[in-house]
């Protein structure tokens, strides 16, 4: 199977530690399905907005066009959800009076630092990507969401029964406050037809379970995680994936980047890593990237690179 | 006897004593259920951590009129045993 063959998926991840080379393999990949016929948005949601750096573009928030079939946007996660919170703010000095608004919009903004916020926050970013799949070919994002919120997604025990308890539990009260009023204005049928906690509460479950399937879906999604041949990111590899695969995600393939080849004193040892990295996480897919002499940097390296993954 | 009169008063004693007791029993309920449903979505004000708790702010504006009442009757222990007695009987 070629690489352009093995990236027939719509969603792209890449996971791996920091520094690896996540952001440089996820912008080469893109290049490559973008030269080879395939529209492309590359998506970043690193803070420091490496793809700009690397493509050399001013690239911001909103999809900008930056080569052939290639589109790419960076998305500051904190500024998202900070627009989350404000719309929720905004949402309740529509409903509420300016007294309680006082009182509760501490708690309101509180959220903003809740653990677990950054996360879910990634997570809203994706899901909107998922909700317009049919605008690109190919989605390459150089963030995977957290082992925590794969997790989440990915046992259904943990997040639909939530939901769907707390759905039912919502319409039983409505029922029971429906009996107790003596002249109710609307039907039963109605006022749960309009109630808006019903809404969103039915929103956020189309949303998981939309994400659920596109993201146990080989055909549809693809997870690759990147490492260098060293002895501690072999360990955190080792055990991340095993993580992941208890909840059904695949990761399908390996990228060794960085390898120093020839020309480091350490090339011996790394050998011996590369060797036990194709033979520990076979049968999956190992590819071999190179260090280069610069730093990857500009179009013209991104695209050396590009053309060794996709040279198989 | 003014028989309109009696018969008023009649029908406001069947009221008085089926109908309002009736409603305010279920309304009681209704409250309740609204109480724990409410604590599922903003246990973490009570300091009971809710992983999804960054989602569920999205709920507060519509129970924002009784978020104080409700966190004042969730940490007042008197009002709570008063609430299961009266439910129960007292021992």
């Amino acid at each position: 199977m070629t690489s352009e063959e093995f990236f027939d998926r719509k969603f792209i991840f890449l996971s791996g530690k920091g520094g690896v080379g996540k952001t440089t393999t996820s912008s080469s990949i893109a290049l490559g399905l973008g030269e080879r016929g395939h529209k492309t948005l590359l998506i970043s949601t690193d803070p420091s907005h490496s793809i700009g750096h690397m493509f050399e573009k001013n690239i911001g928030s909103t999809e900008k066009e930056i080569g052939k079939n290639l589109f790419a946007i960076e998305v500051d996660v904190r500024r998202e959800s900070k627009r989350y919170i404000d719309n929720v703010v905004k949402e309740a000095r529509q409903v509420l009076s300016p007294v309680i608004i006082d009182e509760i919009q501490d708690q309101i903004e509180l959220a903003y630092h809740s653990p677990g916020a950054d996360e879910l926050a990634l997570f809203d970013i994706i899901s909107k990507f998922f909700a317009e799949e049919e605008k690109y070919d190919r989605f390459v994002f150089d963030t995977a969401p957290s082992g925590y919120t794969l997790r989440l997604l990915a046992l259904p025990k943990a997040l639909n029964n939530w939901i769907n308890r707390l759905i039912k539990t919502r319409i039983n009260a409505m029922k029971v406050q429906y009996y107790a009023t003596r002249n109710p204005e609307k039907k039963l049928k109605e006022k749960i037809a309009d109630d808006p906690v019903l809404k969103i509460l039915n929103k956020r479950k189309a949303q998981f379970e939309n994400a659920r399937e596109i993201l146990l879906n080989k055909n549809k999604t693809l997870f690759m995680f990147v490492l260098n041949p060293e002895r501690l990111p072999i360990e955190i590899t080792r055990d991340s994936i095993k993580e992941l695969e208890e909840t059904h995600i695949k990761i399908e393939a390996l990228i060794i980047n960085k390898i120093a080849s020839d020309v480091s004193i350490r090339s011996k040892k790394e050998k011996e890593y590369i060797v036990q990295i194709e033979k520990e996480f076979a049968p999956r897919r190992i590819f071999k990237l190179p260090l280069l002499e610069e730093e990857v940097h500009g179009l013209e390296s991104i695209k050396k690179i590009s053309d060794i993954i996709f040279e198989e | 006897m003014d028989f309109k009169r009696f018969f008023n008063d009649f029908r406001l004693f069947l009221k008085g004593a089926l109908v309002d007791t009736s409603t305010e029993v279920i309304g009681a309920a209704a409250n309740m259920m609204q109480d724990n449903f409410m604590i599922v979505i903003f246990s973490d004000f009570l300091g009971i951590p809710n992983p999804l708790s960054y989602y569920t702010i999205e709920l507060i504006p519509y129970f924002g009129n009784d978020l104080d009442g409700w966190e004042k009757r969730m940490s007042d222990r008197k009002s709570v045993l008063a609430k299961a007695m009266g439910e129960m009987g007292e021992p």
